[in-house]
């Protein structure tokens, strides 16, 4: 063995315990940090792509097997299911039936959002971008309950893409996604503030997501504010009562554009 | 015959065992099943239904699986075939363009978290015909031999991926890493 193919094999197969490996190994120190170096990007490999499985899964894909509660199963049913295995239909029922309850959620969520704002016409809420901002927070509403922080090097990873940064934020930020508004790529954070978590949208100007309504907007529960800059809007919503503006202010002279 | 006791006390044994094989199968691979799903398609909910129509599959066609011990390369040879047959379906656009799902209740430090985030990213990024055969191996613990076989290819070529793929991820990451260090100065 030379020391190419040694490497190759190590970097193939990082956990290889070959005899052969192992003995070209024991001849040079290098060799064996190398081998132990591997195993080191091995491990964080390990633990990126160790995600958290849903809790009960195992129970729910026993439940979700219809044949298997079937305790009545007679054979001569048994050729008709055996056929029934390629078949598409059965597939798409299936589907149907696992995704019925969250699509009913999801589309009665919709239904009392636009409710929400067809008969709130006479109360003062912004029409266009406003609406669309809050639809937006109640669409995700579950992100105002993270609590695990996400450092602001990965917050700038991601709004790299967008050609900004930014050199601070109000509070340890617990959300952080790409979202489409209205075709257009934008970063989607919740940050945690004194007055509870505040949702931020910045949505690159170009193809004008937030151009119609006022600036200021609220509802009920939230109270938010629109910053139509020349790089890029940026919507906060906040619950109501917070100090909306100052916040908007400081996160505006916290974002630098990269030209 | 049909309608006989003994035939029908039989396949009740039967069934009983094949339950007990079922549960069996499900228990021992649905976690390995689900992170391979999902580091596959990264959508959670895609994963999961991948899994269930897996196991579903694997529950009609289980007199088919002679040795328990080929259960592994069986469940995710069907998990395959599930994931290409969801490409010929309609596709839906997804309002989250990057699904980027941040791993969390691991009580991982921050330092952690952030490289944990750009060791998936980088790995987002392999071409699957490299990232598939790294992922059977590190998500699944399959050998060599067995990764042949679930992707119909031959060992030299297996390891030939593997290689080039972690090649690929190791530059990345020190470059990534220099970069760090640059921003931090």
């Amino acid at each position: 063995m030379d020391d190419l193919e040694f490497r190759r094999r190590v970097i193939a197969q990082p956990h290889n315990e070959d005899q052969d490996i192992v003995d070209f190994a024991k001849q040079d120190p290098e060799h064996q940090k190398f081998i132990e170096q591997m195993q080191e990007l091995d491990d964080s490999l390990n633990q990126a792509l160790d995600i958290p499985v849903p809790k009960g899964l195992a129970d729910r894909i026993l439940t979700n097997t219809p044949e298997y509660n079937d305790d009545h199963s007679a054979p001569d049913n048994a050729n008709l299911e055996s056929e029934a295995v390629e078949d598409n239909v059965i597939n798409a029922q299936s589907r149907f039936k696992l995704g019925g309850a969250p699509l009913a959620m999801a589309a009665s969520l919709f239904v009392a959002i636009g409710a929400f704002f067809f008969t709130s016409n006479e109360h003062n809420v912004a029409y266009g971008a406003g609406e669309h901002a809050l639809t937006h927070v109640y669409h995700e509403i579950n992100s105002l309950e993270k609590s695990t922080e996400i450092s602001l090097q990965t917050v700038n990873e991601k709004f790299a893409e967008l050609g900004g940064k930014l050199d601070e934020l109000p509070g340890k930020v617990t959300y952080l996604m790409f979202c489409d508004f209205k075709g257009q790529r934008g970063l989607h954070l919740v940050f945690e503030s004194d007055y509870g978590p505040m949702t931020v949208f910045i949505v690159p100007s170009k193809a004008q997501s937030f151009g119609i309504g006022d600036s200021d907007f609220s509802d009920q529960r939230f109270a938010g504010h629109i910053d139509r800059g020349p790089d890029a809007d940026t919507i906060l919503v906040a619950s109501l009562g917070a100090p909306v503006d100052q916040y908007t202010n400081r996160i505006n002279s916290a974002i630098r554009w990269l030209h | 015959m049909p309608g006989n006791n003994n035939s029908k006390s039989q396949v009740l044994v039967d069934m009983t065992e094949k339950k007990a094989r079922y549960e069996k199968l499900v228990h021992v691979y649905h976690s390995e099943l689900y992170r391979f799903a999902y580091w596959l398609c990264r959508d959670p909910n895609i994963a999961e239904d991948l899994v269930q129509e897996t196991f579903l599959r694997a529950w009609r066609a289980l007199d088919s699986l002679l040795d328990q011990k080929a259960a592994k390369p069986w469940l995710l040879t069907i998990l395959r075939r599930e994931n290409a047959r969801r490409f010929e379906r309609k596709q839906f656009d997804y309002s989250d363009v990057d699904n980027d799902t941040l791993v969390d209740d691991k009580h991982v430090t921050l330092d952690d978290e952030v490289e944990q985030t750009i060791v998936q990213r980088q790995i987002a990024k392999l071409p699957d015909e490299y990232k598939e055969p790294l992922l059977l191996q590190v998500v699944m613990g399959c050998s060599g031999e067995e990764i042949a076989n679930i992707l119909d290819l031959n060992k030299n070529t297996v390891m030939t991926r593997l290689f080039r793929a972690r090649n690929q991820l190791k530059e990345a990451l020190s470059r990534d890493d220099e970069q760090l260090k640059g921003a931090s100065k």
